[in-house]
This record gives C-alpha cells, structure tokens and sequence, in this order.
C-alpha cells in the first residue's frame, strides 16, 4: 500500500481512468491466454505466448500476483475509503494470476498477500468484469477478518484465513519490497515512502537477516528479502551502483536491526578462485586458529614455516588489521608464505572484528593449530597495547607481562589453571619461539592434520575457569613429527578473543602418544548432598608421554558431558614421573541426580607438561543414563584412545535426540548470476531455509534462547556468516529464516560444506547447543582432507538431493550434534 | 485495439527524469507526432501499440514474424510521484530509460534511475535501452557522446541518441529494446523452440518494425 494522499483529487481520476484502461487490457489479454491455454498444448509455445516466461521470473523477486496496478488501486482506495485489505482486493480485482499461470506455488507468500493467493478465489474472479473493481472501490464494505497469523502462513501460505491487520497506517505498503518473497514477518513494515530505500536497503541487506517479530513490528526497512536480493554490492556491479547503494546503505540500515549486518552473502567464488591448492591448505591450518576464548592459556601456533606470526596483530584487534608481524625469523615455507600471509591478514581482520568478549561466549575451544594469524586473536579488550611490537621478542616479553595481567580478561575462565601459569611467563614464549624457529618448515600439513587428533569433547561453553584448555587449546608438544607450534602471546593474550580467525577446529596437537593402560575409579551419588562422586583409584600401564625424559606425569581429568560449560571439569593432583599412578582422591559434582542422568561421565588421564602442553593418555566414556548408581564398587575400564571430533561419546539415543532438531530445505539456483549485463558467470545461489527446531536441549541448565548461524565452509570469513534473530525462551524455535550464498558454481558445492549451528544466546555470550553440517561428507574439500566435511548420512542425503533436485526445495528433518566449529564464530 | 489478436503482449517503461521527453518519445512511437507544450504526466500513463516482429535467423535470412502487442508504460518524472511510478517498475519487461541530452543532470541521475530498476524490476539484470532525447536541440547540448556511450556501455545496454521531436532514433531504440526481449524470451524458455509461425498479414497500422539495425545475434 503507497500512501497516496498527496494526490489532488484530479490527480487521482486521472490516474484512476490510466489503470481502468490497463484494466481493460488485461482483461482481453487474460481471455487471449486462456483460449491459449486451451488450443495450445505446448508448454513451451504456450510459456512465451502467454508471458508466462516473465511471470516466472518476476515471481522469483516479487509476489507476482500483484501488478503495480493492484498496488495503486488499493492505494487509491485506501485513500478514499476505508482501508482496504488485500484480501478484500483480491475478491475485488479479477484474477490476474490467471493468465499468469504460475505452477509455482512454493513462492513464499508474504502473509499480507495470502489472501491473494487463496486457491478458491482464481475461479471465481476470472470472469469477473475489470469495470466491477471501479465500482466496488466507491462502495464496498467488506467485512473485515481477524489480525492474521503469520507465523500460520508462513507455513501454510495458502490457506485462507489470512487478513491483514486492519489499522491505518497498519497497511504494508506494497512497496516493491514486498514481492522478495521472504520470512514471515516482515512484509508488513514496508514503507511505501522510501521505496527507494528500501530498494537499497532490501538490497544491502543480502540475503536473510532475522526478522523482526510479527506483523505488528513495522519497523522501518524489516524487509528481508529471502535472499532473492543479490546484493547490489556484489563485485559484479558496476562501482558507481556500488557506491551509491553503499551510500544509501547506511542510512538506511536501522541501527537497531544489528541483525543487518553480517549479511553479505559469500563470494564463495573469490574465496576458491584465489587459491591454489596449497593456498586452500594453508587456508585451512590457518583456519586452526587457536581459539580458545576460555582459556587464557596461551594458544600455540603452529610454524608450518608460515611465517606470518602476528604478535601484534593480538593488540590490534580494533583495527582489525592485523599484519603478519614475524615475517623472517623463521624458517620459510616460501611458497606458503604469500598464502599464509593473505590468511593471517583475513583472520586478523577478522580478529579484530571481533569483539570477543562476550562473545567468548562461544567457548568452545577451537584447538587447533593455529596457522599464523589467527591467533591472533583479538586482544582487544587488553588495553594499551602494543601496535607494532619492533621485535617479536620484544612483543612476546610486552605479551607474557600483559598476559598475567590480562588474566582477568580471559574469559570466563575464573580459576586459573596449572597450564595457564606455566604459560605464564615471557621465558617460556621464547623459549617456545626458540624451538619453533627450529622447526622444519616443511612439515605436512598432512601430518599436522593427522595428528591433531580427536578433540575433547567439546569443550564448549565452558564458563569455569577450567581454562585448562589443557591440552586443549593448544598443548602440543613440539615433537619432530608434528609441527610445532609456537605459542603465541598473542594467543595467550587473546583469551577472550576469538579471533575471528577461526578455525581451529582440531584441538591441539597431543603428539603421538599411543594410548594404553587402564584406569580404576568408583562413582557414587550421594543424595543428601546433591552430589555425584567419583573416587580415582589409581591408573596402569600408561603410556609415555615424554619420550626425551621417558616420563608421565599423569593426572586424571572429569567431564560431565555434554554440559560442561555448567558444571565444567574435576581434576586430581599430578602424580611425577609414573606410568602407574595412584590417587585415591575423589572428584565431586554438585548436580541433580536426574539430570546426571542424562548425561556421559568422561575421564581422561593426561600428562602435565612442564610447559602446559599437557599429553593425552586416554579416556572412558561412560553414559550415566545406563549406569546403575547402586554400583558403587571399584571398577577398571581400559583407557581408550580419543573419540573423534565430531560427535561426543553418547549413547545413540542421545545422539539423536539429545541436541534436538531442525527443520531445515535447501534448493540451489543455478545460472542465476547477478553480474553485470557485460559479463555474465555461470554461478547460482545456494538457498538454506531454516525452518525450525524442536526439543532443543538447554545447555545452560534454565530455558533457551535460541537463534541459529550459518557459514558455508570452506569460507569461514564475516562475510560467510548469517545468523537467524534470538527467539527467546523456547526449545522450539520457529525461526522460518533464508540464507542464501551465491558465486557457486555446481562442483563447489561437492566441495564445499554449510555449516549450520543452533546457539543459546545469553546476555554475555553464546553457548552452542548443536549443529548441522551440510555438505557431501566425504571427508575432503578440494583436494584437501578437512574434518568439516563430515556430514552424517542424512545430512549429505539432503546436500545430494538439493544437488539433484534442480532449483527444487528439498527439506528434512535432521537431528543437531556436536562438533567443533570450523571457525570461531563471534556473535 | 485490445481485441486479443496478437501473439504476445510486451510490455515496456519508460523513465528518467522530469522533462526529458518520456511522453513525447512515445507519443512519437505510437503516433509518429510530436507537440512540444509541455504537459507533465500526472503519475503514470500507457500507450499501446501493434507491431509485427520478425526473429532473424541465424543465417540472417528473416523468420517469421510475430504479433506483438506493445503496451507502453509512461510515467511521471517528478519526484512526488515517485512512490506511485516505481510501483510500476516490476510489471515491465523492458525499459527505455531516458535522459536530456541538454540537461546535464537527468544524465548523471541516470545512474539512480539504473539502481532504482535494480531493485524494483521483476528481476534484477532486465533489458534496458538507454535513450538521450533531444539530439535535434545541438546547441544546447550538454552531454557529450561518448561519455553517454561510456555510461551505456559500463552498464551493458545498447545508447541511443534520439530526438522524439524529428523521430531520430525512436523507432530503433525501441526496437532494440523489443528484440532483446524477445531474445531473452527465448532464451527463458526454450533455446530450441523457434516460434512456429508464418507471416501474418499485418492487421494494425504500423508495421514498422524491421530487422533491426543493431544485428544483434541470438545470444541463445
């Protein structure tokens, strides 16, 4: 609806005669097509000649059954009478869609238009005489419905019983904007005034942004065009469309819409095309960054002969700017030198985009090597610090100071940890350095890959200070085999930080300790005091971690899983240099019996590492669901080597059920490239419809708030992510949100993977709660062994039938599950 | 003139800023005429017309030709109307944007018009057909050529210089616009469908759309 009040009364004839005679014109155009539709059987002959071909793709950007001429009509009777719904317009108007002859009925119709689409008004209207809709719009009265349901339509987009609100200036505009088929809610606060800007605004904003609640929330520019719009800031355009789009842009952008921003859609194509192989490689050790934001311990990198160590960059988090710092010292990998460049300054951008804090929220520990940069991880909330540390040394003594004294930042983590101090001191940064600097560069990546080996199980959402990222983050031992990493400062600084950077998905290297031996304990649930004990007896036979010394000096470690950021880990003493270590001290957890229930008990033995870069020895799962609690003997299970990163040890049931589902459709447009007119790729978007979630687990003991992000991986940069809008306090979230990427090509997508994860989100951070992985599993994305394409069976069934399906929707139903994320994802 | 006997009904608009001959560009189309009061449009208007359209083959001998019947969207220039114009934008299928070749400013709002279209057309790369109006007016021309065609060409679309006063231009310009239309048509549904038809006899007046001099190929 435009608000047409500005026109005089003659203004308004005038116009009224103009569409009176379009009116006739569609009317004989619509009696030509059916006669049409009658003699001709040919679809193809019948798609030209009926204009159907214009329809289809109108249909794909604005609800097609509406012509301008319908919008300034309502308006002009808007203007004149009571408002009027537009339903009452459909019954009012013939039937145009008629000759339109879409078969599509899958456009997702904004509830405003629902009444439009009501299948039992096409028959009705067709005959209907075009002259009526004048005389009707001096005297109707249609009776007005009920407020209708959006959340009702966005489902069932064709059913009747939808009618838009009736209030003055409650009326959508029909505004262009409308017609981007789109998430429910919005459509209503189009703004017909600012057509232009909400062009620029549905535009800048990419595809799918949270939507804003309901009909009622007529806010300015919620339109969220499902992801139909291509941003006009896509390279493609020219820069002048760029700029001024970029100019409007902000302006028009409601500040208060932060969804709006991480919007841009993916130049996936950029992100491939750079790359050789080997620049895909080292993207991906790049992308193990060490983020641990819990942890203040220190975040090792890896010298894979990358030389881009951006002390720095950790105090530069603001700028986001973050320049590989050591560029020489090391040894070179020359050839992964530019890559590695261009990777740490990605993720020092991103880095110091990131705000992390609170957004340690997501902690979970991305260990993994971290390549160069990212790690750089934002010290941002470490004030004063350094820009540009003139030596690496110099910036790791500012950094080791700064680190004791940034403790306090580091998240979340309020106990400080043994590995943490031992971090702790400048002397031991060089010394990592030194031993770094030794390293050959030509490690494999391979190797490294092969022997970051299973992360603990998530260790997400961990708000105790059991930073202990022990061995996770970044243990790892500076063994011949693997790469080694050098602990950054930075990454011990960073704490809180993600750095953007990403990745880490693995956790850090253990080195390759094969893991034997057994290990005795008893568990108990002692009712009175609400507590779960477990009493470590001793453990045997175990492997040796330091092989220069040939020594262990083990210690034994407890999760509740999979909540362990509530409840967090117990840990008994270091016993020194023994392979058979006795404790007989017991861990204690103050929990709720039935909630222990529902949860996996892993205990873990690893070795306390001078340096912190504790070894894993190995673990025992056990599914408190199953396990009889009047069993309190002592009871030997044999240490089993670490599961792998993507689901935690839980029972099957668990597995499924535990993490809740979602409710999730994909289709991908091919050819449906947005380039400029002289240049025209061949590339189509991916569309991911994020539908809803049920049963969704609450990770942090009282009810969710949910909302979901997205990133299609390889490409783990800003610009990848999306995110829904935080539907509070429910375990069923209907979020009913598009996504769409495009620059892909059809044999990216057998490469690449869209990650999809459902966060708790609290005031000050973010807790994961489970995901999805969408890609076709196997285990590689170009060429490369990556751990994130890991896709179950369903999840690569739904990737493979998108690929098949040729621009069809395919939906499903899949259960979430744990996995460390391929990228540090910030709020 | 509505009396469904045609093969296809194109639709086309017309926009650009407040004075630079939309109207009369059309007038002169339909009508061949020309009346040079001004007479702003009061939000929007439409002229029809029936041309017969023939495809040329690819071995450049012509094809058959085909009815079309050409609906002509006017609209107003002035920024009040804008609101109601743009509306308008998404039930066209091709435009001819036009500025004043004696009026510097309608040529650099052009780039705005061109965004505009962007986001309102029914699809977000539609065919456009720049036109500068008002060649005949030489001394009060303020917009050079070439940087007219470097503007065209920076968006792909084909320029033409026209002058709805003496007619320069205006057929082809449309023309153009409706072949690539009717290119595009073909390319949306089927690449090998070739419409099957022999030339009708031409029932309306004009008949004056031939083979067009911009000899584009079929991009199918």
């Amino acid at each position: 609806m435009i608000d047409l009040s500005f026109l005089t009364e003659e203004e308004q004839e005038t116009i009224l005669s103009v569409l009176q005679r379009d009116a006739e014109l569609k009317k004989s155009e619509e009696q030509r097509v059916q006669k049409l539709h009658q003699s001709l059987s040919n679809r193809d002959q019948l798609k030209y000649l009926t204009g159907d071909w214009f329809y289809e793709t109108k249909q794909l950007r604005h609800q097609d059954r509406i012509h301008g001429s319908d919008i300034i009509l309502a308006s002009m009777r808007h203007t004149t009478q009571k408002p009027l719904t537009i339903l009452e317009l459909s019954q009012i108007l013939p039937e145009e869609s008629s000759f339109v002859g879409s078969d599509n009925k899958d456009v997702f119709v904004p509830p405003l238009l629902c009444g439009l689409l009501q299948e039992n008004n096409t028959d009705r209207y067709q005959n209907q005489d075009p002259y009526d809709t004048f005389k009707d719009i001096q005297s109707t009265t249609k009776q007005r419905k009920n407020p209708f349901n959006s959340e009702l339509c966005a489902h069932q987009a064709l059913e009747e019983d939808h009618t838009l609100e009736q209030t003055e200036d409650a009326l959508p505009s029909f505004d262009c904007s409308i017609s981007y088929a789109s998430n429910l809610r919005q459509d209503a606060s189009l703004e017909s005034q600012d057509a232009s800007k909400n062009g620029a605004v549905s535009t800048g904003s990419s595809d799918s942004f949270a939507d804003t609640d309901g009909p009622e929330g007529r806010q300015t520019n919620s339109s969220a065009p499902r992801g139909i719009l291509k941003p006009l800031l896509s390279s493609s355009f020219t820069d002048t469309l760029v700029a001024d789009l970029e100019v409007q842009n902000p302006v028009i952008v409601d500040p208060s819409n932060d969804t709006w921003t991480d919007r841009r859609q993916v130049r996936f194509n950029s992100m491939v095309s750079q790359g050789s192989v080997e620049r895909q490689k080292g993207k991906e050790l790049g992308e193990h960054s060490l983020l641990d934001f819990d942890s203040s311990a220190p975040s090792e990198m890896e010298d894979n002969g990358l030389n881009n160590y951006d002390l720095v960059g950790l105090g530069e988090t603001s700028a986001g700017t973050q320049r590989p710092v050591l560029n020489q010292s090391q040894e070179d990998a020359q050839d992964d030198d530019v890559s590695c460049k261009n990777e740490a300054k990605l993720w020092g951008q991103e880095a110091g985009r990131h705000r992390v804090l609170g957004d340690v929220s997501e902690r979970w520990h991305a260990k993994c090597r971290s390549p160069a940069g990212s790690s750089l991880v934002s010290t941002e909330q470490d004030p004063g610090y350094d820009d540009s540390p003139t030596s690496i040394m110099a910036a790791l003594k500012r950094l080791s100071t700064r680190m004791t004294a940034s403790r306090s930042l580091e998240d979340l983590t309020s106990q400080p940890s043994e590995e943490r101090t031992k971090y702790g001191s400048g002397k031991q940064m060089n010394q990592s350095l030194d031993d770094v600097s030794s390293l050959s560069p030509s490690a494999s990546y391979s190797k490294q890959l092969k022997a970051s080996v299973s992360v603990p199980v998530l260790q997400l959402d961990e708000t105790d200070s059991d930073s202990t990222f022990d061995a996770s983050l970044g243990r790892r031992r500076y063994t011949g085999s693997s790469t080694s990493n050098i602990s950054l400062s930075s990454g011990m600084a960073s704490m809180s930080s993600v750095s953007g950077s990403i990745s880490s998905i693995f956790h850090a290297d253990f080195g390759n300790v094969e893991v034997q031996g057994n290990i005795q304990f008893a568990m108990n649930y002692i009712q009175k005091l609400g507590e779960f004990h477990i009493f470590v007896v001793h453990c045997r036979d175990l492997a040796v971690a330091d092989t220069k010394k040939h020594r262990s000096d083990p210690y034994v470690k407890c999760y509740l899983l999979p909540d362990k950021s509530k409840l967090g880990k117990r840990k008994t003493t270091v016993k020194k240099k023994t392979l058979n270590p006795n404790y007989s001290e017991i861990l204690r957890f103050k929990i709720f019996k039935e909630l222990l229930r529902t949860h996996n008990l892993n205990v873990s033995v690893w070795h306390n590492d001078v340096f912190g870069r504790n070894t894993f020895l190995g673990e025992v799962d056990l599914d408190l669901s199953e396990w009889d609690f009047s069993n309190t003997q002592i009871n030997e299970y044999t240490l089993k080597a670490r599961v792998s990163a993507q689901t935690p040890a839980v029972s099957p049931s668990r597995q499924v059920d535990g993490r809740g589902q979602m409710r999730v459709a994909l289709r991908f447009l091919p050819q449906t490239s947005h380039s400029s007119r002289t240049s025209r790729m061949e590339t189509g978007e991916v569309q991911i419809w994020v539908k809803d979630c049920k049963s969704l687990p609450s990770v942090r003991g009282v009810i969710i708030d949910p909302f979901v992000k997205c990133t299609v991986l390889p490409d783990t940069s800003r610009k990848s992510r999306q995110k829904t809008r935080v539907v509070k306090r429910t375990a069923n979230p209907m979020f009913n949100h598009t996504m769409v990427y495009d620059g892909f090509r059809a044999e990216d997508l057998r490469e690449a993977c869209v990650e999809i994860t459902v966060w708790d989100h609290d005031r000050l951070n973010s807790h994961f709660i489970g995901g999805l992985r969408l890609g076709l599993g196997t285990g590689q994305s170009y060429g490369v062994d990556v751990p994130w394409m890991d896709s179950t069976t369903a999840e690569a069934h739904l990737w493979q039938r998108m690929l098949q399906s040729d621009g069809e929707w395919v939906e499903d139903v899949l259960p979430l599950r744990i996995f460390l994320m391929a990228m540090a994802m910030s709020k | 003139m509505s009396d469904g006997d045609y093969d296809y009904l194109i639709k086309f608009l017309a926009l650009g800023d407040s004075g630079v001959g939309k109207t009369s560009f059309l007038y002169q189309y339909t009508d061949g005429k020309f009346n040079s009061k001004f007479i702003t449009t009061v939000g929007i208007d439409f002229r029809e017309k029936r041309v017969v359209y023939k495809s040329r083959d690819a071995d450049g001998s012509s094809g058959r030709g085909q009815k079309i019947h050409m609906q002509l969207w006017d609209t107003a220039g002035q920024e009040r109307f804008r609101s109601l114009t743009t509306a308008f934008f998404r039930d066209a299928m091709g435009f001819l944007l036009l500025f004043d070749l004696t009026n510097e400013q309608s040529f650099l709002n052009v780039r705005n018009w061109m965004s505009q279209l962007q986001i309102h057309a029914y699809c977000e790369n539609p065919d456009i057909v720049l036109c500068g109006n008002k060649c005949d007016l030489s001394d009060q021309r303020a917009v050079r050529e070439e940087e007219a065609r470097e503007l065209a060409e920076k968006y792909g679309v084909p320029y033409f210089e026209t002058s709805a006063a003496n007619g320069d231009n205006v057929n082809q310009a449309v023309d153009v616009l409706l072949d690539l239309i009717m290119k595009r048509m073909e390319r949306c549904v089927d690449k090998s469908w070739i419409p099957d038809g022999t030339v009708r006899t031409n029932g309306p007046l004009h008949s004056d759309l031939s083979e067009n001099s911009e000899g584009n190929k079929c991009a199918c």
